[in-house]
């Protein structure tokens, strides 16, 4: 009997390593792109990354740089991206540029979404696919960090303004053309920025993994992404060798792809709920909710756990363990993780240490049941199971 | 830090349903004028008009069918269609069939990017970096192909023997359906060389464990599995549509794990023998393969692939320097069960290859593979026919 059927697109192309610039400079060029609106963000510019990015990747090519538009806020409203979205009108720019991590190119897809549909309202395309492409705009991205795999993915999330809650938007429209992955960037990234990245990916490839969404081309991206992360996290971590962040990055877009895929999991959408409402770090959340979430979701994910533990222990350690135990292995794994990075870089890892009360979770938990990503979870969560994980959290 | 492009963009709808989302796929792109390109055999079985129908559920009529084309993909039956698009005012193509088909349609399609008529302009010129009109297309593959479906790699033969190759993102498809009711049966003999082929290439992508071929080894990896679970059942039960749809999407898999990577000796040497003996392609491919990857364990990345073709259980048990040895036998022991199964044409002298020719083929091959820069010897090219002969 034929179980399944399923989607999976790949649509973003990749462009990795010092060839990267001048492939996109050159591609947005035939795309018909002239002049660039650079989406980027305040930190970038002080450390020289935006004229030095500008100098490889506009001077040196047909490309001429239209105009800069500075993004600082950690998730955009809605009124943020209408404000984004009429300096790209005043300034005459054809294409856009986005250089930068999550925040820059989450609001750069948003303005994409609204100049491919000719549209100035981001908030009718909340939901899954209801956005229709009427006419195509060069757009690449230059992600400057790793671990969120928004250069490659189909979601974006933008908080209403008028009800302070998220709104998920997932298209193929959002998606750039193509990124471009260099390690150049994250030489200066500090070492915990680096560990919550792979962190972030890693919580990526186990929801993508256990997702009611997932197929057989999912696994397989989780799968390389996980062994490539285990082969180079430690290098990347003590030595900041850069073949080692170059892998990760890549790993991390591989994550990235799983999950457009797949969409996000019960880690990702109570972290995206708090963060919007609460104004925490949304991976501060993640830390704080992820060994609820996996215990929570352990009896239905048992297998696939087992076989995740050996994309990321290794064949050695995999067989040295029974079946029984390998499940409490790969949480163990996770738990370490956390315990080790809230010590390490003096995380705070309880809910409570962010000022979140008992009264809180259950106002929250109504908000959070409600989202329409906890379809694709593979247990039936109630607004009870939400109120448990985030009790433990607390 | 090395270098890559990967500018194939991929999209695979596949399952039980598969087409009816071809009404969908094309308003995204913004299409409601398709041509059909499919081959006769699709024509009179009835995929055509399960395409039909699965469009005129989306209110989308079919605007031309051309299904008169040829066993490979020919000069003139492009520029036909070329002709007949333009003059129907078509907005896309959908390719339905066998290989023949959808490397037809892959070739007119480059042609109409290019506005290029005749298939002589690529005489004396290269593809263009800037497309003058776009052209979705839309792959439906009716039988265990070849996985040309995500192929970005074009073959068209014009006149006097000249073979036109093209490597060119233009020949990429905007989604490939992979359908069960869309696969028709086919001769074991057949199954068997496109399940080894497919094989043969997925293995291929894990030659080196470097990370910069990732995406290619996540294609490669779920072909393997697909393949190992399903290659047998489909060669010992092709009435099963099951087994075959499952077989399928493992070559179309593979074929894009394949289209994501250089072409290699294997490629270019099965080419040269294929057009010199007009013998199956894969076929060749997959005798090859077979002496070419006890050449390979060298390679100190060898064995990984093992990892795609047996359980985590039983991969976990084997330590990194045996694995490689473990591989090569599950490998062996595919080929013998299925040339057990089936009159499997295991050598090249079955194909009619000729020994005095293999100076001439390793020539043929070393013109184009030095071009690519891939280090390999005449001495090594002609052992290599010499094992497989």
């Amino acid at each position: 009997m034929i179980k399944e059927y399923y989607e999976f697109s790949n649509q973003v192309k990749v462009a990795t390593g010092e060839i990267g610039f001048e492939w996109g400079s050159s591609r947005l060029h035939r795309m018909g792109g002239n002049d660039v609106f650079l989406l980027t963000d305040s930190n970038l510019k002080e450390l020289g990354i935006v004229d030095q990015f500008v100098k490889e990747f506009i001077d040196k090519s047909d490309l001429r740089l239209g105009k800069t538009e500075i993004i600082d806020i950690q998730i955009p409203t809605t009124d943020d991206i209408d404000k984004i979205y009429i300096s790209f009108r005043q300034s005459g720019c054809d294409c856009i540029v986005a250089l930068g991590g999550s925040r820059v190119i989450n609001a750069a897809k948003c303005l994409n979404l609204l100049l491919q549909t000719n549209s100035r309202d981001i908030k009718q395309f909340t939901g899954i696919d209801c956005a229709i492409k009427q006419k195509t705009i060069p757009f690449g991205v230059v992600p400057t960090t790793f671990g969120t795999g928004k250069e490659v993915s189909k979601t974006a999330l933008v908080i209403s303004s008028e009800t302070k809650t998220p709104l998920e938007i997932v298209s193929e429209v959002l998606q750039p053309d193509f990124c471009i992955i260099n390690s150049v960037f994250l030489k200066t990234l500090p070492q915990k920025e680096i560990y919550l990245s792979v962190i972030n990916s890693l919580v990526y490839n186990v929801e993508s993994y256990i997702s009611k969404r997932t197929n057989i081309l999912v696994q397989s991206f989780v799968k390389m992404s996980m062994f490539v992360i285990k082969t180079n996290f430690q290098k990347a971590l003590t030595e900041k060798n850069e073949e080692a962040l170059y892998a990760l990055h890549r790993a991390s877009a591989l994550a990235g792809i799983a999950n457009s895929n797949t969409y996000i999991g019960l880690v990702h959408t109570i972290a995206n709920v708090i963060s919007g409402k609460y104004g925490i770090r949304s991976i501060y959340v993640m830390l704080a909710v992820l060994n609820s979430c996996l215990e929570y979701l352990k009896d239905t994910a048992k297998d696939s756990y087992s076989q995740m533990l050996l994309y990321s222990l290794g064949a050695k350690e995999y067989a040295s363990l029974d079946k029984e135990t390998r499940m409490e292995a790969f949480l163990n794994m996770f738990n370490n993780m956390v315990n080790f990075i809230g010590k390490e870089f003096d995380i705070k890892l309880k809910l409570s240490d962010y000022g979140l009360t008992k009264e809180d979770i259950v106002e929250v938990a109504q908000v959070i049941e409600r989202e329409g990503s906890l379809v694709t979870i593979p247990k039936k969560i109630t607004k009870e199971d939400i109120i448990n994980i985030l009790e433990k959290s607390l | 830090m090395e270098s890559f492009v990967f500018d194939n963009s991929i999209k695979i709808l596949s399952g039980i349903t598969a087409i009816a989302n071809l009404p969908f796929e094309l308003s995204q792109a913004g299409c409601d004028r398709p041509m059909v390109i499919c081959d006769e055999s699709s024509f009179r079985v009835g995929f055509h008009d399960q395409i039909k129908q699965s469009l005129s559920i989306g209110d989308i009529q079919i605007t031309t069918t051309f299904y008169k084309i040829a066993e490979i993909a020919k000069d003139d039956v492009c520029e036909k269609i070329i002709k007949v698009y333009k003059m129907k005012k078509c907005d896309c193509i959908i390719a339905l069939g066998n290989k023949s088909a959808i490397t037809t349609a892959k070739a007119a399609k480059i042609m109409l990017c290019e506005d290029v008529s005749s298939v002589d302009h690529y005489k004396n010129s290269l593809i263009s970096d800037y497309a003058v009109r776009e052209v979705p297309l839309f792959v439906v593959p009716t039988n265990i192909g070849t996985g040309v479906e995500a192929s970005n790699f074009v073959r068209v033969y014009g006149k006097n023997n000249i073979i036109y190759e093209f490597n060119t993102p233009y020949a990429v498809s905007n989604a490939i359906f992979v359908d069960p009711i869309m696969t028709d049966i086919l001769p074991p003999k057949t199954i068997a060389s496109y399940i080894l082929y497919a094989m043969a290439v997925a293995v291929e992508c894990f030659d080196s464990l470097d990370n910069s071929s990732l995406i290619c080894k996540a294609y490669a990896d779920a072909a393997l599995k697909t393949m190992s679970y399903y290659a047998e059942k489909c060669l010992l039960r092709n009435s099963e549509m099951e087994y075959r749809y499952k077989v399928m999407e493992g070559v179309v898999l593979a074929g894009a794990a394949a289209s994501l990577r250089e072409r290699g000796l294997l490629e270019v040497l099965s080419d040269a023998i294929s057009d010199r003996y007009c013998a199956n392609y894969q076929n060749i491919f997959a005798i090859l393969f077979r002496k070419y990857i006890v050449m390979q364990q060298k390679n100190k990345d060898f064995g990984y692939a093992l990892n795609s073709m047996i359980s985590e259980d039983d991969y976990s048990l084997y330590a990194k320097e045996n694995r490689g040895q473990k591989l090569l036998s599950v490998i062996e022991d595919i080929y013998q069960r299925i040339e057990s199964y089936v009159d499997f044409n295991s050598k090249l002298s079955s194909l009619n290859v000729k020994k005095e020719d293999f100076e001439a083929i390793a020539d043929d091959c070393l013109k184009v593979l030095n071009n690519d820069n891939e280090q390999v010897s005449k001495e090594e090219i002609i052992d290599l026919l010499d094992s497989c002969y």
